[in-house]
């Protein structure tokens, strides 16, 4: 043993410890050791997530009679959502949402995440803590600040006036407009990020041998920086998509009862109306529309890294 | 014998990574495990470092069966491909690492890493990062790391691979050195012939889990043992050829319109056996004079040179086969001897020199 | 890519106004607690701190405060210890449907936060053994578990597997190896994660929304009652707070971590 050359004594702590750490190679060596690491948090989600959430989903699929209060298998809920006309004008607005959302986000994210990756270090700093900082305040204080600015007399009225846009405030408060605005600012970080990151590895001398050959701006964006950013395009569009239309907090509090969207609706349903069957199968078609648009992403995503024909 | 491998093998599934083998090393030798990628030499020096259980075989280091027995208690140190160096910690953390884990206490530990990192020369280095370092002083780092525990035994998996060529040269002979003067049992794998034939004692030549000929850089060169040590290290003319006469000192060897002398005492040819012949390009002699009767000689035209200043390659076409001839520039070539496109020549080369395989 | 003066000053325009519109809420409601007059305007016509002196006074706002801490400090310890043993088994070993557990781990993340609290709601109701402080615990740990669990699998797969093969061979055995090589490679990931775990509980209002009762209430859910009833510059001056304390935590974090690597960029420019 090659210790045996070295005659010191091993300290003290490390004689304590010998012991625990033969069990723990001995252990360590099994087939099923890693399970031993695996297990707490798998059985923490199972239990308080996978569990509570099938539980939930099961719901959607149940039809519970009114006076005897049995429980039978039904597609009933799904019907009624799916038939209905003002349902599906909901899901409509929601989808709407969604969209105009992620499109102003990607059109005011771009520029954001083209500077922060092409225009120096100083740029990259503060706009970096221009996009982070919103993250870290609670989205009840963000939501606050719009309620606040979107109002009738609030700054943003008083300033459209002032510079003579309009003669009378713009009701914004509890339209869809304001729902829009106040998703916008508080999703775009989630779309300039991952832009950001793709558009950095794009080779800026790409950009420079456009140039010298002769494309002006326009032509140099949009067909060396743009086709090339795009996953960076998929990835934010979908983060942005499925967090708008499963928003509940902006919509219910600058929208409020005008402005109605799936989430909002989820929660009238099972909280006001008690009908937790409903409630259940609208959620499930929630997540089923946000599972579609994540397929969506991965096929696309599939597709563009083949080379062109 | 440091080492003794007998039976060893390890299979993936379906996939037999190492076929059964035997190896020995005595002790104070250094062994390059020679071969292309995939051949197994990088699983075989891992399985005799611990990180590998063989699927069958015996291990023994130093008398010591240590088949399963735990890396850390073999008696080995192992150098990695890219060092892997632990990043956060200085040179002198990570050379106390191993000490630290056997639980010695601190004075000792402070001396005993003061002592490597000299033995390495990389004294005045001790508080730097890795990041910090070259890749020379990384490497040695690595195997100070690997020394310090005293091992019996040092592997190193690849260790010039991440350096460039002027200090690849230059490390490998630091390491020879320094394998010298502590008289450690060593292993190396690598794919680069020229590294194995230089520094080390011997040479096992791998190929596809299978130990082809483990011999001194001369004994593979000179007397490789199969077509694939000889494609492997050095280059070779091939032609193919029946036996036409063989008695106990030697045999003749039809090669076409030509007779070739052999001189194969341990091989048991008879006549009609089919072989391939094959000889070093730098065995071979031009001449333009026929030669004697009795000498090894095919007759053919130059049709290219390649000047390389210390040497020059000609390419003779001889009856549809292209034969490479490799000659030093000596200044004792005298200038009727610089051949040219177009001479008719003639190749000789003496019967010990040629080299046999069955076919 | 703008190439001439005109183009550059047209681009760093938007850029500027674009980033207006991002931090202007902020500084509007922080404009807003410094008015003197009780008022919710902006801009305020003259400037008092007298309302900061009354935050502590709103009605259990420092209980919130308080509440809300305790959650994101405990919540923060459950995710990270779960979160490296998930990662640590989802990485370091080779086992039949890793892949799928993976996938499992991550799912909350593309859930609606409103269908999960609705069905942590429906499920604690039904078990009906935890207190609202457990329940509360339990879901963030939930909501946030993911989020750490991608983090720390990213910095572990890059980590360089020799050296895990170095340590081995240098007497270390499984948690040896963890406390000194391990953990101080996926440091900054780590760091990160559990400080993006903190803010993430400690802001927490959608999925806390079904869990709280009047007697646990945090932060978040608190703050929005007052701006439903109250709309004086008190609310304002807590809000300020609260994105004083935000903007501290930034700073922490870009001390610990670096901006970059906050901002989900790659440490070194491609």
């Amino acid at each position: 043993m090659a210790t045996a050359e070295y005659t010191s004594v091993p300290s003290l702590t490390y004689r304590l410890y010998t012991p625990f750490s033969k069990v723990l190679s001995h252990i360590a060596q099994k087939k099923w050791a890693f399970l031993l690491l695996l297990l707490p948090p798998l059985l923490f989600l199972t239990l308080f997530f996978v569990v509570p959430m099938a539980m939930f989903l099961r719901e959607g699929f149940v039809a519970v009679d009114p006076h005897s209060a049995a429980r039978t298998l039904s597609f009933g809920n799904y019907v009624r959502f799916l038939g209905s006309p003002d349902y599906l004008k909901v899901l409509w607005n929601t989808l709407r949402l969604g969209v105009i959302v992620t499109f102003l986000c990607l059109l005011l994210g771009y520029p954001l995440a083209y500077a922060m990756a092409r225009f120096g270090p100083r740029w990259q700093r503060w706009i970096l803590v221009a996009v982070i900082s919103p993250l870290m305040v609670s989205v009840v204080i963000r939501t606050f600040a719009w309620q606040v600015i979107l109002r009738n007399r609030g700054p943003l009225n008083d300033f459209l006036i002032a510079i003579g846009i309009v003669d009378s405030p713009v009701r914004l408060l509890f339209t869809f407009t304001g729902v829009v605005i106040g998703l916008v600012h508080v999703f775009l970080p989630y779309m300039v990020l991952p832009l950001a990151s793709v558009i950095e590895k794009i080779d800026p001398r790409l950009e420079e041998a456009a140039r010298s050959l002769g494309a002006n701006v326009f032509r140099r964006f949009f067909e060396v920086v743009l086709p090339l950013s795009m996953p960076g395009i998929l990835a934010g569009s979908m983060l942005v998509f499925t967090a708008s239309v499963s928003a509940y907090v902006v919509p219910e509090l600058l929208g409020g009862e005008r402005v109605q969207v799936v989430p909002t609706m989820v929660t009238q349903q099972i909280l006001i109306l008690l009908d937790w069957q409903f409630g259940a199968a609208i959620a499930t078609i929630l997540i089923l529309l946000t599972l579609l648009v994540l397929a969506l992403y991965r096929w696309l995503s599939r597709r563009s890294f083949q080379p062109a024909k | 014998m440091d080492i003794a491998l007998e039976g060893i093998g390890k299979r993936y599934g379906n996939d037999l990574a190492l076929k059964p083998l035997d190896l020995q090393v005595p002790p104070g030798e250094l062994l390059a495990l020679l071969g292309p990628s995939g051949c197994g030499k990088t699983t075989l020096l891992r399985l005799i470092a611990g990180l590998i259980e063989p699927s069958q075989g015996k291990i023994e280091i130093r008398g010591r069966d240590v088949t399963h027995v735990p890396a850390h208690r073999r008696d080995v140190g192992l150098v990695f491909q890219n060092y892997a160096l632990f990043p956060h910690m200085t040179v002198w953390q990570n050379v106390a690492f191993g000490l630290r884990m056997r639980g010695m206490p601190k004075g000792d530990i402070r001396r005993i890493v003061d002592e490597t990192l000299e033995v390495v020369q990389l004294g005045r280095l001790g508080g730097r990062l890795p990041t910090q370092l070259s890749g020379g002083q990384q490497q040695r780092v690595a195997v100070a790391r690997a020394l310090v525990l005293k091992p019996a035994v040092l592997l190193l998996d690849e260790p010039f691979a991440a350096l460039d060529k002027a200090l690849r040269d230059q490390m490998q002979i630091e390491l020879r050195n320094l394998q010298r003067r502590l008289n450690i049992t060593s292993i190396f794998v690598t794919h680069d012939q020229d590294e194995a034939l230089t520094i080390s004692d011997r040479i096992a030549v791998m190929n596809a889990g299978r130990i082809e000929q483990v011999d001194s850089a001369r004994g593979v060169f000179e007397a490789p043992k199969t077509e694939f040590v000889l494609g492997f290290i050095g280059q070779s003319n091939k032609f193919e050829g029946r036996v036409e006469a063989a008695n106990a000192h030697g045999a003749t060897v039809a090669i076409r319109d030509w007779r070739i002398k052999v001189v194969n005492a341990s091989q048991g040819l008879s006549v009609g056996d089919k072989l391939t012949v094959a000889v070093r390009p730098g065995k071979m002699s031009l001449s333009r004079e026929a030669p004697a009767a009795d000498q090894n000689a095919i007759e053919g035209t130059i049709i290219d040179t390649l000047y390389l200043g210390t040497s020059t390659q000609y390419y003779v076409e001889t009856g549809g086969v292209r034969t490479e001839v490799h000659r030093q520039n000596t200044d004792s070539s005298s200038a009727e001897q610089n051949f040219a496109i177009g001479d008719r020549v003639w190749i000789t080369w003496l019967p010990q020199s040629t080299l046999l395989f069955p076919r | 890519m703008p190439s001439n003066m005109a183009e550059k000053i047209l681009i760093r325009g938007v850029v500027i106004a674009i980033l207006i519109f991002l931090i202007g809420p902020l500084v509007i409601v922080c404009g807003l607690s410094l008015s003197k007059a009780n008022l919710i305007k902006f801009p305020p016509q003259e400037l008092s701190l007298r309302w900061f002196a009354d935050v502590w006074k709103l009605d259990g706002f420092v209980a919130a405060v308080v509440l809300s801490l305790k959650l994101a400090a405990l919540t923060t310890v459950g995710t990270s210890v779960l979160g490296v043993m998930g990662s640590l088994a989802l990485v370091r070993y080779r086992f039949a449907g890793r892949n799928i557990l993976l996938g499992v781990f991550l799912s909350p993340l593309v859930l609606p936060a409103i269908v999960i609290g609705i069905a942590l709601l429906q499920y604690f109701r039904t078990i009906d053994l935890l207190s609202t402080f457990s329940t509360l615990l339990i879901a963030h740990i939930a909501v946030t578990l993911p989020f750490m669990v991608r983090t720390m699998t990213a910095s572990l797969e890059v980590m360089d597997e020799n050296l895990f093969d170095a340590a081995k061979m240098m007497g270390a055995d499984a948690l040896q190896t963890f406390i000194y090589v391990t953990m101080p490679s996926i440091r900054s990931g780590f760091i990160a994660g559990a400080l993006f775990t903190f803010i993430l509980s400690f802001d927490n209002y959608t999925v806390s929304l079904f869990l709280t009762d009047p007697q646990t209430e945090t932060l978040p859910i608190r703050m929005l009652k007052f701006t439903q009833v109250r709309v004086d510059p008190t609310v304002a001056a807590a809000a300020t707070i609260l994105i004083g304390l935000s903007l501290l935590i930034l700073l922490l974090s870009i001390h610990l971590v670096g901006l970059r690597r906050l901002g989900g960029l790659s440490s070194s420019k491609a």
